[in-house]
């Protein structure tokens, strides 16, 4: 249904916009003499729909919203039964009912793109009746439902939502949705509460320095530290605990960790802060330790929403073979199909896949013939034709017509899981990087410590032991690392910001430190250096038989017949032919009468077969398009074939200038692609990458290994949309996957990238250089700070008040270099008009 | 000057009112979405053309 995509190529092929969702509408779609065209079934169905139910407002609404956030996508009506979601047990276990019958549900939905969407769906409950209610969380993609259980099912709920182009699903894991909302409410109390105690510190803290300097009485000094000390205890003791926790951690486990040093600060500062106040004598460091505290929570807040959402993000596209599956059962006599949940599925049942949809388990064919759609596991772009009692394998989709299949094997055993346990595996074993926070923390701690021990030795024999603690603490509090530990997460966190809103998804700041040196750049073929489409490449022939060729094809749905009606079945003068007595003939080509001629399409052997005359020009040129990686499609009008078009994947425009940018870097660029050798080699020669960095037919275990070899330069970054990348994926120090592939690369990949192709790639590889330098120049600025602090306290400069402006005044300068630096444009080079 | 012994308990429990306010506001998972709700507010003044309700088996 929705296999149209955006590209400039389609958009020539007609002038029309769809009317749902303003995609060009591809020439095979076109319904002559119709005031609004679509793109495909799916955008027909909901905007159908959409009238029927008074909706057309969403239209405006969208258009409105369309100028904040623009991303056309065709609708999908998958035209499901959702019985599932009546199941008892899962009603049981993942829904609440009250006393009037009103069931309430959290489900996740599918098809969310902007505002209007909201609206639409929260408009159900006046147009379906017993629906009571309905809330959308857009950024988690999370409905929340209430419905009246007297009235409608929650499969009608979601055969209406469905009909809109919305797909309701249970949560797999509906626990950890729980756990990780109540760890947010966590951050969100943990960071107010440090926030409130700082800021009261701190008009505390103005009063006891003002009323020092005007001389105040003891007793007030006195009222006024000990309102500091409890309001120091207090935040250290309950937002600030997580720091102190953290660092008996990882004291245990004998891992250096930014919290060792901040929990000894804080300690130093507040058990110095009491024993002064109770000696009532010496100063109080307390206000700072509150600062402090807080500070620091903001980094970690914001680095940990950031996360959460890109693990949430990944959540929502986990599945690479359907939850549902439909069962074809024989009931008295007549077969009925049923919906079964994936695990249900038992050897020898049998099952039908719709048209367009990926298969539930390995199986094999029932049908005489279907082709098969093999790119999210084999990455093979074409796609296969499979005979009866062939292989099917789970996670590949069928085309064109309905399959069905026995089922051979199921669940954990399909070809696709046990990939799957691949990924699992090399991700477990990756080597850890140490991060360059942790390592300057490591000799963070024993500086600051060796340093006080040296003050104390230094001015024991010529100062009062009061004096000399006085510095030692100081020394400990004005080191404290508070602009050292923003310095990291504050520019991490600025940095997936920013690559966020270009459309780079970054799952941790560990991945742009680990990808902002130039190493090895493995790219798979399709899809990122190529467009990942059938295409007609180039052709010679006569216009007229490349014309009549598109109007047979307009009769097939087969991708090649795609690529050549896009390619030529345009030509308004040759628009009006029409194939007539069309035939196809599987695996081999398509014949028909154009006009008086009979015309055939096919390869090489439909020529022979159907004895058409082929002349040398013809045959030069189609063993030229071979040499190209391009398979010949030949043309033939009453026996004579007047036309041959090379069909094959088009290598995408930037390629070539973005690879040689890269290399200029040092990136060592290579390329391992499912796809046939030869393809392979002849896209890395116009590519310009080195022939013996050119990798074809690669399986996944190979391309596994090829990521692990030890010659190639860490680190390794590793780009692939398929299935049958994810091994290599997992085990790559990087690994990039791109919105739109298989649905299981975004949960193992570090980085998901918004579009196919190769700039969005090198955005990425210059966001992390960039986000590093800010990264360096603020560990390099906090580390000055603190050393001008220690030569200070060193020398009894420091007081309190030189303490409590030290330490914010480090902490936003850290913050402005931050929020300023990291980039993700791209080089300049790229921006010029050409 | 003797207010402040008074004063500075009594801005401090006022203080913890709001922050109490605040906490309840975080568990009430007032602080977990905050995309939706601006845009819902946009859509406030959208009415539906009055159209009989259908009903649930499509």
């Amino acid at each position: 249904m929705s296999n149209t995509r955006t590209s400039p190529e389609v958009e020539q092929s007609s002038e029309q916009a769809c009317a749902h969702c303003g995609l060009p509408v591809p020439a095979i779609e076109l319904r002559a003499g119709d005031p609004v065209q679509f793109c495909c079934g799916g955008c027909r169905a909901v905007h159908g729909a959409l009238h029927e139910c008074g909706l057309e407002r969403y239209y405006d609404l969208r258009d409105r919203e369309r100028q904040v956030e623009a991303s056309a996508e065709p609708a999908l009506v998958t035209g499901r039964g959702f019985e599932h979601l009546d199941d008892a047990r899962f009603l049981s276990a993942q829904t609440s009912v009250d006393a009037h019958g009103v069931r309430r549900a959290e489900l996740r939905i599918d098809g969310l793109r902007c505002g209007a969407c909201i609206w639409l769906l929260e408009a159900m409950p006046k147009i379906v009746r017993g629906v009571m209610d309905v809330r959308v969380d857009s950024a988690r993609g999370i409905a929340r439902v209430a419905w009246d259980e007297q009235v409608i099912r929650l499969s009608a709920v979601a055969r209406r939502f469905d009909a809109l182009g919305y797909q309701l699903q249970p949560f797999g894991d509906p626990d950890a949705v729980k756990r990780e909302r109540a760890a947010n409410r966590a951050w969100i109390v943990r960071m107010g509460v440090a926030g409130a105690i700082a800021s009261n510190a701190m008009a505390v803290a103005f009063a006891l320095y003002g009323g020092i300097l005007a001389e105040m009485d003891l007793a007030f000094r006195l009222f006024f530290q000990w309102c500091s000390v409890a309001l120091a205890v207090l935040a250290v003791a309950w937002p600030g605990r997580i720091f102190l926790t953290n660092a008996i951690a990882a004291l245990r486990t004998r891992t250096p960790h930014m919290d060792v040093p901040v929990a000894f600060g804080l300690v130093a500062a507040v058990s110095a802060g009491i024993v002064a106040t109770v000696q009532g004598t010496g100063s109080i460091y307390c206000e700072s330790a509150a600062m402090l505290v807080f500070l620091l929570l903001v980094g970690r807040y914001v680095q940990y929403g950031r996360q959460r959402r890109a693990r949430e993000q990944v959540e929502l596209l986990l599945a690479i073979v359907p939850s549902v599956a439909r069962k074809v059962v024989a009931d008295a006599g007549r077969e009925r199909i049923v919906e079964v949940a994936m695990d249900a599925l038992e050897p020898g049942d049998i099952v039908e896949v719709p048209a367009n949809e990926a298969c539930p388990a390995d199986g094999r064919l029932l049908a005489d013939s279907a082709h098969l759609d093999l790119s999210h596991l084999t990455g093979e772009s074409q796609p296969v034709r499979v005979e009866r009692g062939g292989p099917v394998y789970a996670g590949s989709r069928v085309i064109e017509s309905p399959a069905r299949l026995e089922v051979m094997v199921a669940g954990e055993e399909t070809r696709a899981a046990r990939l799957l346990a691949l990924v699992r595996e090399a991700g477990e074993r990756r080597a850890p990087i140490v991060e360059l926070a942790d390592r300057v923390s490591a000799w963070f701690l024993p500086t600051i410590f060796v340093l006080s021990v040296v003050t104390i030795a230094w001015w024991w024999p010529t100062l009062p032991p009061d004096q000399v603690m006085a510095r030692a603490v100081a020394m400990l509090v004005v080191t404290c690392p508070c602009a050292l530990g923003l310095a990291t997460p504050l520019a991490v966190v600025a940095g997936i910001g920013k690559g966020a809103r270009k459309g780079v998804l970054v799952k941790g700041g560990d991945v742009l430190e680990r990808a902002s040196r130039a190493g090895t750049l493995v790219l798979d073929k399709t899809g990122t250096v190529t467009e990942g489409r059938t295409r007609v490449i180039r052709s010679i022939g006569r216009e007229s038989a490349l014309a009549a060729a598109a109007a047979l094809e307009m009769h097939s749905a087969h991708p090649i017949a795609r690529a050549v009606v896009d390619a030529f079945g345009g030509q308004a003068e040759h628009a009006k032919l029409k194939g007539m007595d069309v035939r196809e003939i599987p695996g081999l080509g398509i014949e028909g009468r154009v006009g008086k001629s009979l015309v055939r399409v096919g390869g090489m052997r439909f020529m022979r077969e159907r004895s058409a005359i082929v002349s040398d020009e013809i045959q030069a040129y189609a063993a030229e398009c071979k040499v190209a990686g391009l398979a010949p499609l030949f043309v033939a009008l009453d026996g004579r074939v007047e036309g041959v078009a090379g069909i094959g994947d088009p290598i995408r425009p930037d390629a070539r200038r973005t690879i040689a940018r890269l290399q200029r870097v040092g990136w060592r660029v290579v390329l391992a692609s499912g796809d046939d050798p030869v393809v392979a080699s002849g896209v890395a020669k116009t590519l310009g990458i080195d022939a013996r960095d050119a990798h074809g037919g690669l399986s996944p275990e190979e391309k596994l290994e090829l990521v692990k070899r030890a010659e190639f330069a860490r680190p390794v970054v590793m780009v692939g949309d398929g299935v049958n990348d994810l091994a290599a994926l997992a085990a790559a120090d990087v690994g990039v996957a791109v919105r739109n592939g298989a649905q299981a690369s975004h949960h193992v990949a570090d980085v998901c990238l918004a579009a196919r192709g190769l700039r969005p790639l090198e955005r990425f590889l210059s966001g992390a250089h960039s986000t590093m330098r800010a990264i360096k120049v603020n560990l390099a600025v906090s580390v000055a700070y603190n050393a001008g602090g220690a030569v200070l306290a060193f020398l009894g400069l420091v007081n309190p008040l030189v303490a409590a402006i030290l330490m914010p005044l480090s902490g936003l300068t850290v913050l402005a270099i931050a929020l300023k630096m990291p980039s993700f444009e791209l080089p300049e080079a790229e921006k010029e008009v050409r | 000057m003797e207010l402040v012994y008074v004063a500075l308990p009594v801005a401090l429990l006022v203080g913890g009112a709001a922050l109490a306010a605040f906490i309840w506001a975080a568990r009430d998972d007032q602080f977990e979405d905050l995309d939706t709700p601006p845009k819902r507010a946009i859509f406030d003044d959208v009415e539906l053309k009055d159209r009989p309700k259908q009903g649930g088996g499509s």
